[in-house]
């Protein structure tokens, strides 16, 4: 690759004749103290809460936090120790901004969008607001469409949407973040974006999530907002409204389904506290501040599933083009209901024409907080402020990670409250009663470990029960297709794999799965395309067990 | 620092609660002049004495305000002062102040009184910074200039600061009017650096094969 020096060098020159320099008005203020992130400044006058200002001697940047009498609270969003009292600090009369768009996709930034990876500045022309309010009742739709994260006990039995907000939460070394980094795995060869937001963890944790992602080639399709705990409070503080607002992007301009972890937001509460007591905001519970819950609710809030717009346009109309004013009819069909009533009524009307999707519409941002409980206390103020502002949480335990059920998710008391209608029809008929089996067998288990003889009917559902337990773990950064799944959760549930030893399960999954993809890629293939199991292909797939039976060997 | 740093030097070393205190001792001071009917004196005497305890290799202003004296040898020292012949108007103020205190704050009240003065006469203080010395035509016309943009009388207090280049840079209240040639160059600085930085991505894309 070579750059033409001389076209370059005709772009400036262009740019110095055409410089029209404006004189620049702002409103100015002195720095009276500065210190630990937080800096306050008299003067500023007509300045409003949140806009963004500048130390003009330092190039440091801040954001108007504190509006009180006589100054003005300023959390400092790059290196605080450069500023000194009495530095000029204007008004810049802006909000808070991040470079969003695809230039961003496969880099490492910080939560103001600076490169962190060393591949160059990054040029986008969209910028969007980090705070933005979330989408209305109107604009949104129900969640349905299936966000898969390729871990057979969350996809089978706490199925997560898209546009849905799910927790995970759980001790620290629980294996939260690896459920978070193998859904986005898991979105390879998808049409997701995926940004994951690290909140005050430690860079080395970091480094090796991004390496892990990379080496996945995870990275074609995921954004990483860096504030690790060397960063300053407001840094963290801000990071998680950064990341959202990177992904709300190509939710709200491109129509796309989108992913944001937050990881996590127990810390990113820590530094918003940090922050308020500088700040002198009372402390509440805690000692965090009383809109600690609006800091989460309106992140959260942003997720959303958003409408599908239809408009009715000429057979011959490009679909990449259509638009609100493309419509033969002025009429824009929003949400599932409206599509139901133009396809029936309306385009009847008007033959030669087809309903076409508006493609900036019906995106979704699907969100996976995360929560670090200490010592399994969810009843601490930030756990039960953030699973009740979530559609259902993911809880993680320590002791079932001890005992090697890894993912450690604990499914009696995981829930999903967007339920089946977030799961393919296969995935729903197989695992149906699988929650219920589970309750009824961990107690059986802890019944049978008093020594009692079993009768026979109760041993069996034992032996069901640890072959399904065994099915249910996975290692980590091994997410299985939703398909596979399928198939192995058949398998276990139905009691084909009964005669198999409890040790030798796994591998039995691991040579069933390839040789389905392998021997029976008709099969295999039909359930892919059908998403549901057809007596048809019960048949077929309790054929393909058995023909495998006869030749797996341990 | 800055090279809008106009604001007073006495104003800009005290914290918010340190302003707004001087500003309640300077509306004080000149209500109680006026009924003495001495407002106009007692402003400048006011003033000349800042000046005076503040001049280069005077350290009484640095007695008065340390807090480390006692409130006793202060009222020594303002006493002797009465026989330098200051008027009973000003003593009696300084005694209010320092028996509530409030010596150091003496500067920054002189200011205070000077800003609500101009205030109720309808006029503002407009700080003018210029590369080189700002010349009489110049001055004239910025001064009508001003008038017609603000409404109100400027009182221009002019300072010289080589680092602008040229150009001028006018601070009226909070607010700050930058039309210096640094500002300028600054400005085209970020420009070329943005667009270059363009140019380069645009040809980068020409050369990737999946765009």
């Amino acid at each position: 690759m070579r750059f033409k020096a001389d076209e370059i060098v005709s772009v400036l020159t262009s740019e110095i004749q055409n410089y029209r320099g404006k004189a620049d008005l702002r409103e100015v203020g002195q720095v009276l103290e500065v210190g630990d992130g937080i800096a306050r400044v008299f003067g500023l006058g007509g300045i409003m809460a949140g806009e963004m200002v500048e130390f003009p001697r330092t190039g440091v940047t801040g954001l108007a936090f504190n509006l009180e009498e006589t100054s003005v609270g300023v959390i400092i969003l790059d290196d605080y120790k450069l500023l000194a009292e009495g530095d000029e600090c204007k008004a810049l009369g802006t909000l808070l901004r991040v470079p969003v768009g695809e230039a961003l996709i496969g880099r490492v930034v910080d939560p103001l969008g600076v490169p962190l990876d060393g591949k160059g500045p990054i040029v986008t022309s969209h910028y969007r607001l980090v705070e933005s309010p979330a989408p209305g009742v109107a604009a949104r739709q129900p969640v349905e469409e299936p966000m898969q994260t390729g871990i057979k006990a969350i996809d089978a039995m706490t199925p997560i949407g898209r546009g849905q907000r799910e927790l995970i939460i759980g001790d620290r070394k629980t294996g939260k973040t690896a459920i978070a980094i193998d859904t986005i795995l898991n979105q390879k060869g998808g049409d997701m974006i995926c940004v994951y937001v690290a909140i005050g963890q430690k860079e080395s944790t970091v480094a090796k999530i991004i390496e892990n992602l990379r080496n996945q080639g995870a990275m074609d399709y995921t954004i990483v907002v860096v504030a690790g705990s060397a960063y300053s409070a407001p840094a963290q503080y801000i990071a998680p409204y950064a990341g959202c607002a990177m992904a709300e992007y190509f939710m709200l301009e491109q129509g796309r389904a989108t992913l944001c972890v937050y990881d996590d937001l127990s810390k990113q509460a820590a530094a918003y506290r940090q922050l308020s007591l500088l700040m002198r905001r009372p402390p509440g519970r805690e000692a965090f501040p009383g809109d600690i819950f609006y800091a989460h609710s309106r992140l959260l809030e942003r997720s959303a599933k958003m409408a599908e717009r239809f408009v009715i346009v000429p057979t011959s109309a490009d679909d990449a083009k259509v638009t609100d004013s493309s419509a033969v009819n002025q009429k824009v069909y929003v949400g599932p209901i409206d599509k139901e009533h133009a396809i029936k009524d309306e385009l009847p009307k008007h033959p030669g024409h087809k309903l076409a999707k508006i493609p900036s519409s019906g995106g979704s941002l699907t969100a996976l907080p995360i929560i670090e409980t200490l010592e399994g206390e969810v009843s601490a103020y930030i756990p039960t402020n953030v699973i009740s502002i979530t559609d259902g949480q993911i809880y993680l335990q320590g002791s079932l990670f001890n005992s090697g059920q890894r993912p450690a998710v604990d499914v009696g008391i995981s829930v999903s409250r967007v339920g089946g209608k977030a799961q393919i029809g296969a995935m729903k008929s197989v695992s149906g009663g699988m929650r219920l089996d589970l309750a009824s067998f961990r107690e059986l288990e802890a019944f049978a470990q008093l020594g009692t003889e079993l009768d026979k009917a109760t041993q069996s559902q034992l032996d069901r029960g640890y072959r399904v337990v065994e099915v249910l773990k996975q290692p980590p950064y091994q997410p299985v297709a939703v398909v596979d799944q399928v198939i192995i959760i058949y398998a276990a549930t139905k009691g084909f794999l009964d005669k198999i030893d409890r040790q030798k399960v796994q591998a039995w999954e691991a040579q069933f799965i390839r040789f389905m993809r392998e021997q029976k890629s008709e099969v295999r293939s039909e359930l892919e395309k059908q998403k549901k199991l057809t007596p048809e292909l019960t048949k077929q797939l309790e054929a393909c067990i058995q023909e495998f039976g006869l030749q797996f060997r341990a | 620092m800055s090279r809008v740093s106009n604001q007073s030097a006495s104003l800009k070393a005290l914290d918010s609660v340190g302003r707004r205190l001087s500003g309640v001792y300077a509306e004080a001071f000149l209500a109680a002049a006026e009924k003495a009917g001495s407002a106009e004196s007692a402003t400048v005497e006011l003033r000349e004495l800042v000046i005076a305890l503040s001049g280069e290799g005077n350290e009484l202003m640095a007695f008065i305000a340390s807090p480390t004296q006692s409130r006793e040898s202060k009222t020594h020292v303002i006493g002797a002062l009465c026989k330098a012949g200051a008027s009973e108007f000003l003593l009696d103020f300084l005694h209010v102040l320092n028996d509530h205190d409030r010596a150091e704050l003496l500067p920054a009240i002189s200011d205070s009184v000077e800003e609500i003065l101009l205030d109720r006469t309808g006029k503002v203080k407009v700080f003018v910074t210029t590369a080189t010395g700002l010349d009489d035509a110049v001055a004239v016309s910025l001064t009508a200039g001003l008038r017609s943009k603000l409404g109100k009388d400027p009182v221009i207090s002019a300072s010289i600061n080589p680092d602008i280049l040229g150009g001028l840079v006018i601070q009226v209240g909070d607010w700050v009017w930058d039309a210096s040639l640094s500002k300028q160059l600054d400005g085209l600085r970020d420009q070329l650096f943005e667009r270059g930085n363009h140019a380069i991505q645009g040809g980068r894309d020409r050369f990737r094969s999946d765009k």
